[in-house]
């Protein structure tokens, strides 16, 4: 059972506060132990719990409470609560008017001497309740609103009441002001060197970079040290080189050698220069035999060329004679096939006249028989017209009188009887007759006559419909209609007949018979020797082709006399022209006798220089190694003194580049260097040691803070350890400063709050709540604890077992738990709240 | 016949200082050259026209071109000064060496590079008998030949550069000078260089050291010698250096806690800002007084050219109630205690944790 100085809630009251409205609503009966109130969202169950908070710690003329209004109502919000502390009973009347007169604030019990009121009530709620807001001392612990649950930072505030129930200073917790400050600094001092990831920074980074840089240096100074060593090397080296190269003696010795050799080469190099003039001339002579042969060559073309044009010549006057004999052949040939084609020409044309007499003479018999039928067409087609269309409509008239008639005649019946006619028609008995005639009925002698008054129009339609149709026939001297078409179709087929026959007329005769006649008459009469007009035709075309042909041939003539004239014109010219260069025979004979003699001549010349070159080719052997011999000498001085020259120049360069090199003083850098690189090594050695030293003191001053923290929360974790593991198993949990959860511990691991599911988290929340409320009946002064739908993440499992947890709870101090899961509760125990309406009365 | 002179040597123009802040680096490197104008001016006190230094002129064997050239510019500064230098085992001569850089440079009338080991007369019926170094490792005795100099003269002044035979523990074997050498080859006065403290070596022989000091050694340094070939075994040192360093030990006790200072190690009238201090803290403190201490050094470090100190050799003791002094009884306490307890089980760290705490925790 709960102890004796927890205050508990008895019941709730309220009305015209938010949804519940002047209906109001109350909650009686709650027990000490767990009571539980399962109704679905939108009831109003957050609403239940402002309004207790709000009338146990709003004063009563507070504008905050405005919040509890019913929407749209002017009604004052009124509450009651009845709570008992210790066994006595207090009953809490509030209404907020807002300053108006309706405010009251009432708290009356028997304890009390009088019913407090107003500020007096406020007071004693303070008094009783350990605070005077809902937002500090244990309410702002245990009251739990929706969505309160994952909160997981406590307020100052929180952390002080925390600390109050402890009995301890809010310090041991979060510890003390000299741990912090002396941890903040070491932190701060740590930072300067070290980043987040523990890698050096500031100026323990610097001392590093600094010492990295010095060796850099050390190594480019060394590097320079090297290069000036090897150039002092190689100065001197190439000192002793120059030494060497300018050693007097050698130089002298070279100097006479070479003299000696120019000496002997002297004389050689005459011999040499009379074989190179010898060698010349040999060569000019070959030049000049070469010449004479083409001169020679070029003479004996021209004699060829001579030659042939006048064989050409002659043989032009030969082609002359022939031609001119081909073109009077030609000529005679051509006339003969003239007057070939011109009587072949004649023939052929008589041929074709006689034939078209023939012709002519049967267009004209034709013609005339055409004619006759003309004459006996016209007159058929003359004969009158038999007027159609008046005729069909005269027979309609009538057909239509006829009709009209017979449609208007009265019937005639004979019953019984005989002997009776009508319109001279015999009448059987039972038989019927139309009168459509006169009308005379004759019954034996009796007559009698029927008339049919209305006949008149029609009979005289028809009368005029016969006597036209009979007119019609008269004009066409028909009896019949049936005559009267068949003359009708005759008359219109010999018109067409006629128009016919006149058209074959035309086309045989198209002048008239009498033109055809006339022309009969003037072919001539060869009825003897009427030829073949078509062989006639293929003679004219042979004679044709062989005149052409032999045109052809005279025109051929006739070019190749023009060609042959042309050609013999050119050669003659041509003639002409080279024996005006070259002279008569007698001078060309010369010419070519002379031509010879030069080319033997030079060949001549050309032999005794070969030999005298040979002779001296011998001697210039010998010349000529005494020459090289001298240039050698020459060179080898020459390259001795380009060697000097270069070694002064790369010594010079060596020299100015080490001069460079030692001016920069690499020895001092170095120096430098290793200096400025042991002093940081002291400063980064000095550094790290510092950084140890605060690695140190943090996690010593830390582990003080946590030992502290455990040893101060060790009645709170007395009660939740037990918690813990009857929810997981197994597993404790660790605060950090804040009261923060900082780890759960578990057999499987430890989790800090990030790496735990929201479920775990809320339900780690939970426990803890659960765990002050256990901890607050333990000191006093305890509230209940109301949780209003805090499981959001918790499967049914889970709840479950947090249920257990509550009814433990329940065990120490009230606990009131709102939810909307009805039917999971339903089995979960706790006494169940029926809320009821609170109306006026 | 009397022959007065500087005797100076080791100048080594040119070092770098690496191991020093910039400005320090920089104030060391200047007053080097500065000493030179210091040299000049007491040769002109003391009436005398020569110096002669006794070796490493320079502080590398192939120095700087600008180096060469601030030190030609300030001898030839000194025109009524005879400076003969010597090359010695930083600065040796032969092809290429900076001596040869230094006459292609071009040398004022008044310098006078002693690079042959052959006599030089300076005066009538005195001469020097120089022993330059030409190589860094010439491995025999350059001073042998001033048996038989060759010359004719009343004075001979050996000038010449390295150790001499059974002086100091430590002597370098490439040049070793025979410790009668004076006497052997009749040498008014041999001026020694490479020991930098001012030294007697031998009859009429010595080093003058250093005239500007570069180490904590603590010798006679920053001062040069006024040779008077009469009185040659009692040469007259005259001080010249710009910058002094000390070494300074202090042992602490902490029964005898007192305030830190430096009165009772430092000179009277010493200039802090042209003073380097190396200073060690030995013996036991208490942990407060070590603190007292740190505070103290680094107040001081500003007004000092250089103050540089180790407590390496300091054994701190952390009392209980040095502690409670400190910390209370709070959690801190705590903390204090824990880091107390690291450092008895040995952990480095958990001194330099405790100071940073109490540091901190005072803050």
């Amino acid at each position: 059972m709960p102890a004796s100085d927890v205050i508990r809630v008895d019941a709730v009251r309220l009305r015209n506060v938010r949804r519940f409205g002047p209906d109001g609503l109350q909650l009686e009966g709650l027990t000490p132990g767990l009571n539980v109130l399962a109704r679905p969202n939108e009831f109003g169950k957050s609403t239940i719990l402002d309004a207790l908070k709000a009338a146990l710690f709003l004063p009563a003329r507070s504008a905050r409470a405005k919040t509890l209004v019913t929407q749209g109502s002017d009604a004052d919000p009124y509450v009651e609560v009845a709570f008992s502390l210790a066994d006595k009973s207090f009953l809490l009347r509030k209404r907020f008017a807002f300053g108006r007169k309706a405010t009251l604030a009432e708290l009356s019990s028997a304890v009390l001497p009088a019913v407090l009121k107003g500020s007096d009530a406020e007071l004693k709620l303070t008094e009783l309740f350990g605070t005077d807001r809902a937002e500090a001392g244990a309410p702002s612990l245990l009251w739990l609103a929706q969505g309160q649950g994952m909160t997981p930072d406590f307020s100052d505030e929180q952390v002080k009441t925390f600390s109050g129930m402890l009995g301890s200073a809010v310090t041991d917790i979060v510890g003390g002001d000299d741990t912090r400050r002396v941890e903040e600094k070491a932190a701060e001092a740590l930072a300067r060197i070290e980043d987040k990831r523990g890698k050096p920074r500031g100026a323990l980074k610097d001392a590093h970079e600094t010492i990295a840089e010095a060796e850099t240096q050390i190594a480019d100074s060394d590097a320079k040290l090297r290069e000036a060593a090897e150039l002092s090397n190689q100065v001197e080296t190439l000192g002793r080189k120059l030494k060497r190269l300018a050693e007097p003696d050698e130089e002298r010795r070279l100097v006479d050698d070479l003299q000696r050799a120019e000496d002997e080469a002297a004389s050689a190099r005459q011999v040499v220069e009379r074989l190179g003039h010898t060698e010349a001339n040999l060569r000019r002579l070959e030049e000049q035999l070469d010449d004479k042969k083409a001169a020679l060559t070029r003479f004996e073309t021209d004699l060829n060329a001579l030659n042939t044009l006048v064989k050409r010549l002659g043989m032009a006057d030969e082609t002359d004679t022939d031609l001119s004999q081909r073109y009077s052949m030609a000529i005679d040939q051509h006339a003969a096939a003239e007057k070939a084609f011109a009587q072949a020409t004649a023939e052929s044309k008589a041929a074709h006249a006689s034939v078209r007499k023939n012709l002519v003479l049967r267009q004209i018999a034709a013609a005339e028989a055409i004619a006759h039928d003309i004459a006996e067409l016209r007159k058929k087609a003359q004969a009158p017209a038999f007027d159609q269309k008046a005729f069909k409509r005269w027979e309609r008239q009538q057909l239509e009188a006829e009709a009209q008639i017979a449609a208007d005649a009265p019937l005639v019946r004979l019953v019984t009887g005989a002997d009776v006619s009508l319109d001279g028609q015999m009448l059987a008995a039972g038989e019927e007759a139309a009168v459509t005639g006169d009308g005379h009925l004759l019954v034996g002698d009796t007559e009698i006559r029927i008339s049919a008054p209305r006949r008149g129009d029609a009979a005289a339609s028809l009368t005029l419909a016969h006597r036209e149709i009979a007119a019609l026939l008269a004009s066409v001297n028909a009896d019949t209609v049936e005559d009267a078409l068949a003359a009708e179709q005759d008359r219109i087929r010999a018109k067409d007949s006629l128009e016919a026959r006149i058209g074959e007329l035309r086309r045989l005769a198209p002048e008239g018979i009498d033109a055809l006649k006339a022309e009969h008459a003037d072919l001539p009469d060869r009825s003897g020797e009427n030829g073949d007009p078509d062989a006639a035709d293929r003679a004219v075309i042979r004679a044709e082709e062989a005149l052409k042909q032999r045109r052809e041939a005279l025109i051929a003539v006739e070019k190749a006399q023009a060609k042959a004239k042309a050609e013999r014109s050119a050669s003659r010219i041509e003639h002409d022209a080279l024996v005006a260069r070259l002279g008569d025979a007698e001078t060309r004979h010369a010419t070519r006798e002379d031509l010879h003699a030069q080319v033997e001549r030079a060949r001549d010349q050309i032999g005794a220089a070969r030999l005298t070159l040979e002779r001296l080719n011998t001697d210039a052997a010998a010349s000529k190694t005494k020459i090289q011999a001298a240039a050698r000498i020459k060179e080898s001085i020459d390259q001795r003194r380009q060697e000097r020259q270069n070694a002064e120049v790369e010594l010079a360069r060596a020299q100015a580049t080490l001069s460079t090199l030692l001016g920069a003083g690499a020895e001092e850098e170095r120096q430098a260097a290793a200096e400025k690189r042991d002093a940081a090594s002291k400063t980064a050695e000095r550094l790290e040691r510092q950084r140890a030293a605060l690695h140190l003191l943090l996690d010593t001053v830390r582990s003080e803070q946590a030992k502290r923290r455990e040893a101060t929360l060790a009645p709170v974790t007395r009660h939740l350890t037990p918690m813990v593991r009857y929810l997981y198993g197994d597993g404790s949990i660790r605060f950090d400063a804040k009261l923060t959860t900082e780890e759960l511990e578990r057999m499987v691991g430890t989790f800090s709050p990030s790496q735990l599911s929201q479920g775990t988290q809320e339900q780690i929340a939970l426990l803890t709540r659960f765990a002050f409320a256990k901890l607050s009946a333990d000191t006093g002064g305890a509230v209940p604890l109301i949780l209003d739908d805090v499981f959001a993440y918790a499967d049914d499992d889970r709840v479950e077992r947090l249920f257990d947890l509550l009814h433990e709870v329940a065990e120490a101090t009230q606990v009131i738990v709102l939810t909307c899961r009805e039917r999971l509760f339903a089995r979960l125990g706790g006494h169940r709240l029926e809320p009821q309406p609170f109306p006026e009365t | 016949m009397r022959f007065r002179f500087i005797h100076t040597a080791d100048w080594q123009i040119g070092k770098p200082f690496g191991n020093f802040e910039d400005e320090t680096k920089f104030r060391l490197q200047e007053e080097r050259y500065a000493v030179i104008d210091r040299i000049a001016e007491t040769a002109r006190t003391a009436s005398v026209t020569h110096v002669l230094v006794a070796g490493d002129v320079f502080d590398h064997v192939q120095p700087a071109d600008r180096v060469l050239r601030r030190t030609l510019d300030r001898l030839s500064k000194a025109k009524d000064i005879y400076w003969w230098l010597l090359p010695g085992n930083h600065d040796p001569s032969g092809p290429n060496s900076l001596w040869q850089r230094l006459s292609e440079m071009g040398i004022p009338n008044n310098v006078h590079p002693l690079l042959e080991p052959r006599p030089v007369m300076v005066e009538d019926e005195v001469a020097i008998l120089p022993a330059p170094w030409t190589s860094k490792h010439p491995n025999r005795d350059l001073t042998a030949w001033f048996e038989s100099p060759n010359v004719s003269a009343e004075v001979l002044i050996g000038l010449a550069h390295g150790s001499v035979q059974g002086f100091g523990s430590d002597p370098d074997p490439r040049a070793l000078i025979p410790s009668d050498r004076s006497d052997r080859s009749s040498l008014a006065y041999l001026a020694l260089g490479d020991w930098h403290g001012t030294k007697r070596a031998g009859p009429r022989a010595f080093y003058s050291g250093t005239p500007e000091p570069d180490s904590f050694r603590n010798n006679e340094r920053g001062q040069v010698l006024l040779v008077d070939t009469e009185n040659a075994d009692a040469p007259e040192t005259i001080r010249v250096g710009g910058f002094d360093w000390l070494k300074v030990d202090i042992v602490l006790h902490p029964e005898q806690q007192s305030e830190p200072s430096l009165d009772a190690v430092l000179p009277t009238g010493v200039d802090h800002d042209r003073t380097l201090l190396n200073l060690s803290l030995s013996g036991n403190a208490r942990f407060s007084e070590k603190r007292a201490w740190e505070t103290f050094l680094a107040e001081q470090a500003q007004s000092f050219a250089h103050l540089a100190w180790s407590d390496d050799a300091l054994d701190v003791v952390t009392a209980e109630q040095d502690l409670a002094d400190l910390l209370g009884e709070g959690a801190l306490r705590n903390v204090a205690q824990a880091l107390v307890t690291q450092q008895e089980s040995g952990n480095p760290a958990a001194l330099d944790a405790l100071n940073l705490l109490d540091l901190y925790a005072r803050q």
